[in-house]
């Protein structure tokens, strides 16, 4: 663990490249030019005890002014079923106390739409020089609902559970390293399972979450034209800290037991690259590992591949 | 609307520093915001120094200040704006055509105005500018509504 900080340091200065912010995992402070949209497409997997689970992404974003960007997600995974498993707990017939049971993992489950996230970040300052810039941003999302019964305490407003959140974003780059602190806090709602006979009531935690991203451009050292592809190398390290989940059974509480559903602190480290092409195509691949804890929200390791693009219109 | 009098076909090109500038995605968005603009004809992007000449149709008028709001449209700051003309300009008053008011104590020959003020320059340079900024066109039409240069 204490070879961390090093490696961070020596990531950031030692190699001494060019750095930049366009981040596959968390967002910059920057924004998307005025009027103009922007497409992403984001994949996530993960091997979950022989299943493989897909999460798919489409992303459509747009610049409302210079300062506000907005974007709309639906997504689509196989993460969980539309009820929660009829396993889930366990009732001591003598003590008469009802425990979550451990998730038994590697279920299969169909794909289904998995809810919808809308997103609002304000760039609210703006330092800039000839070769550096600090941007401070705030964030608003929404997750109007979920479409899967997501059984672990910890939210995930990009497709698991429902619910709201708001942060502030840092990014700080000198010459062509960039570095970016988010910090955030979710307000999740809680899964009603009205789809079986058990009628569970599913609370997830509040959450903290927090992010460091640092970046910087491998190629190229000059830059001649458009046409030029950009490499960029990442490293994000993301992480969530919440509480227990709490449950409900036909309105009598369920003692949490299981460690999926229990509180939790975890980071995680994401090492991605990126290659720009025409310097507008963003092609990306990260993968993402344990740092400090655990996250049961999905297995290690994560693959997200991604690809985005600004359309300008006809000019 | 504001309207520069002075033809564009006088002008050669405007040089624009840009900061905020570090990725080729960054310099093709700020060249895709120019482009929108009507009157503007070829931008030649500098991604390593960080700035655009941008060049116009002969046969419009230049807006200034919508150059440097597309330029901070697509997420950047404005460092330097310099208005390079075809061949020296004479200016022997402080008055120059409607639109500009030189502010230099000597003016003229030269072929170069650097405008001055926010939007035009960065905070640093603003604050450097402030005595300039501070003197008054006094004796010009409009002094109000002209951008204030220095001759370079």
């Amino acid at each position: 663990m204490k070879k961390w900080p090093i490696i961070i340091i020596c990531f950031a200065w030692g190699i001494g490249l060019n750095a930049q912010e366009l981040f596959p995992n968390t967002e910059p402070a920057s924004t998307v030019p005025k009027g103009v949209f922007g497409v992403r497409l984001l994949s996530e997997t993960y091997n979950e005890s022989g299943a493989v689970r897909n999460q798919f992404s489409a992303r459509l974003m747009y610049g409302l002014t210079k300062n506000l960007t907005l974007w709309a997600q639906p997504m689509l995974s196989n993460h969980h079923g539309e009820s929660f498993p009829a396993d889930l707990f366990n009732h001591g017939h003598s003590s008469g106390i009802s425990f979550t049971r451990p998730i038994q993992y590697g279920n299969k489950y169909k794909y289904s739409f998995a809810g919808i996230h809308l997103y609002a970040k304000y760039r609210l300052l703006n330092f800039d020089q000839d070769d550096q810039h600090l941007r401070i941003a705030f964030y608003g999302e929404y997750a109007p609902f979920s479409n899967q019964a997501h059984d672990e305490a910890e939210p995930h407003l990009q497709g698991d559970t429902g619910g709201i959140g708001a942060g502030t974003i840092i990014t700080y780059l000198k010459s062509r390293l960039a570095l970016s602190f988010t910090g955030g806090y979710i307000l999740p709602q809680k899964f009603t399972d009205l789809k079986s006979n058990n009628r569970y009531e599913f609370s997830y935690s509040n959450a903290f979450n927090y992010s460091l991203s640092i970046g910087y451009l491998l190629y190229p050292k000059t830059y001649k034209s458009y046409h030029q592809p950009n490499y960029n190398l990442y490293l994000e390290f993301i992480g969530k800290a919440f509480d227990d989940a709490e449950i409900m059974w036909f309105d009598i509480p369920v003692e949490v037991r299981s460690p999926a559903q229990m509180a939790n602190r975890y980071l995680d480290v994401y090492i991605g690259i990126q290659r720009i092409v025409n310097s507008n195509n963003r092609l990306e691949l990260s993968i993402g590992v344990p740092v400090v804890g655990k996250s049961y929200r999905h297995f290690y390791p994560l693959l997200n591949i991604g690809w985005q693009r600004y359309l300008y219109g006809k000019n | 609307m504001y309207n520069s009098d002075i033809k564009a076909q006088e002008v050669h090109f405007v040089e624009i520093g840009i900061n905020g500038l570090h990725c080729s995605a960054c310099t093709f968005s700020v060249e895709r915001s120019l482009k929108k603009l009507d009157f503007v004809s070829v931008i030649q992007m500098d991604l390593n120094k960080r700035s655009g000449k941008v060049f116009f149709k002969s046969d419009g008028s230049i807006n200034y200040k919508l150059l440097s709001k597309a330029v901070i449209d697509a997420g950047f700051s404005v460092r330097s704006f310099d208005v390079v003309f075809r061949t020296p300009l004479i200016a022997d008053e402080h008055c120059f055509g409607k639109d500009f008011c030189i502010l230099n104590k000597e003016v003229g020959p030269g072929d170069r105005i650097r405008l001055l003020g926010k939007n035009f320059q960065e905070k640093k340079a603003v604050k450097e500018s402030e005595a300039l900024l501070n003197q008054d066109c006094k004796g010009c039409p409009d002094a109000s509504q002209r951008l204030k240069v220095v001759l370079i």
